[in-house]
């Protein structure tokens, strides 16, 4: 026979699991909100091929470049045509150096993007609470060497040649 | 420049071929004549190993081997210990440096270098020129 105690202790679990079915159903559609697949999907593969057209475009302007500098270095002084080297290869060093325009756009697209994903994972972090708990499963698994690479320093990082060199002295 | 150091083989390894060519424009402007390139440490060991060369000069890093891995194997190859070996690369901090140097290296030039630091570096590794 069921008494009133349990009967309130049932009411209260069965609540509980609806408070609970809420709040999924609330956190599913504030994820929806913040649209990852578009980001994913648009966004994201849209800042990749920018970062691959950078890549191109810097790479194509210092070949261009090199090849009208050993243009000029290797070209005879003497020769009459030696002014209209010079010129030549100065107009095509100077048209190389419009990639900076170019890739100028295009870092500033992928910061654009890198934004949005900042502030779609503020929202997130929104979301979850102050108690969201991360776990941390991100761990450097490097080891000996490999761990000595880390790429280009940024500034005010690493340390210069100067410092460098004192340590060959 | 003398004739002996113009001759001199150098062996430069590096997995951009910008990079490649920016130091062989740099190396040909100060008068050196003999030099061979290779993309990363397993092509520049299997270089190493079938001609001699004067000095290596080396990015760190590369793929399938590299600069550092290059730098030990050939100072514990007999045959190739001796070789001068400058890296140039842009890790550049302390640590690299010292595991470098612990490695043997003779010098190391962080990136980006001008020709006034690879030409200093030269002369501290082989002397005037």
């Amino acid at each position: 026979m069921e008494t009133s105690a349990t009967k309130t202790a049932a009411e209260a679990l069965y609540n509980e699991v609806l408070e609970l079915a809420r709040s999924i159903v609330e956190a599913r559609k504030q994820i929806g909100s913040l649209r990852p697949s578009k980001l994913k999907t648009k966004s994201i593969s849209k800042a990749l091929l920018e970062m691959e057209e950078i890549v191109k475009a810097t790479e194509e302007a210092s070949n261009t470049i090199m090849d009208s500098a050993e243009q000029m270095s290797s070209a005879d002084t003497t020769d009459p045509g030696y002014p209209d080297i010079v010129q030549t290869n100065c107009s095509k060093i100077f048209e190389a150096c419009a990639f900076q325009d170019l890739t100028g756009q295009r870092i500033g697209s992928v910061i654009q993007t890198l934004d949005l994903v900042d502030s779609h994972l503020e929202s997130l972090l929104e979301l979850l609470g102050p108690d969201f708990e991360e776990v941390d499963d991100e761990e450097d698994d490097r080891e000996g060497d490999d761990m000595l690479l880390n790429g280009p320093a940024l500034e005010g990082e690493g340390i210069s040649q100067d410092d460098i060199d004192k340590l060959f002295d | 420049m003398t004739d002996e150091k113009k001759d001199m083989s150098i062996l430069i390894v590096d997995d951009y071929k910008t990079m490649l060519r920016i130091i062989r424009n740099l190396l040909n402007e100060v008068g050196f004549r003999n030099i061979d390139e290779a993309t990363d440490g397993v092509t520049a060991l299997e270089s190493l190993r079938t001609r001699p060369y004067d000095l290596v000069i080396s990015d760190w890093n590369m793929e399938p081997m590299t600069g550092l891995e290059l730098l030990k194997t050939v100072r514990a190859d007999n045959s190739l210990k001796k070789l001068p070996f400058i890296m140039v690369t842009a890790e550049a901090k302390t640590e690299n440096v010292v595991a470098a140097k612990q490695a043997g290296v003779n010098n190391y030039i962080v990136k980006p270098f001008n020709a006034a630091t690879l030409r200093s570096k030269l002369t501290a590794v082989i002397g005037e020129f």
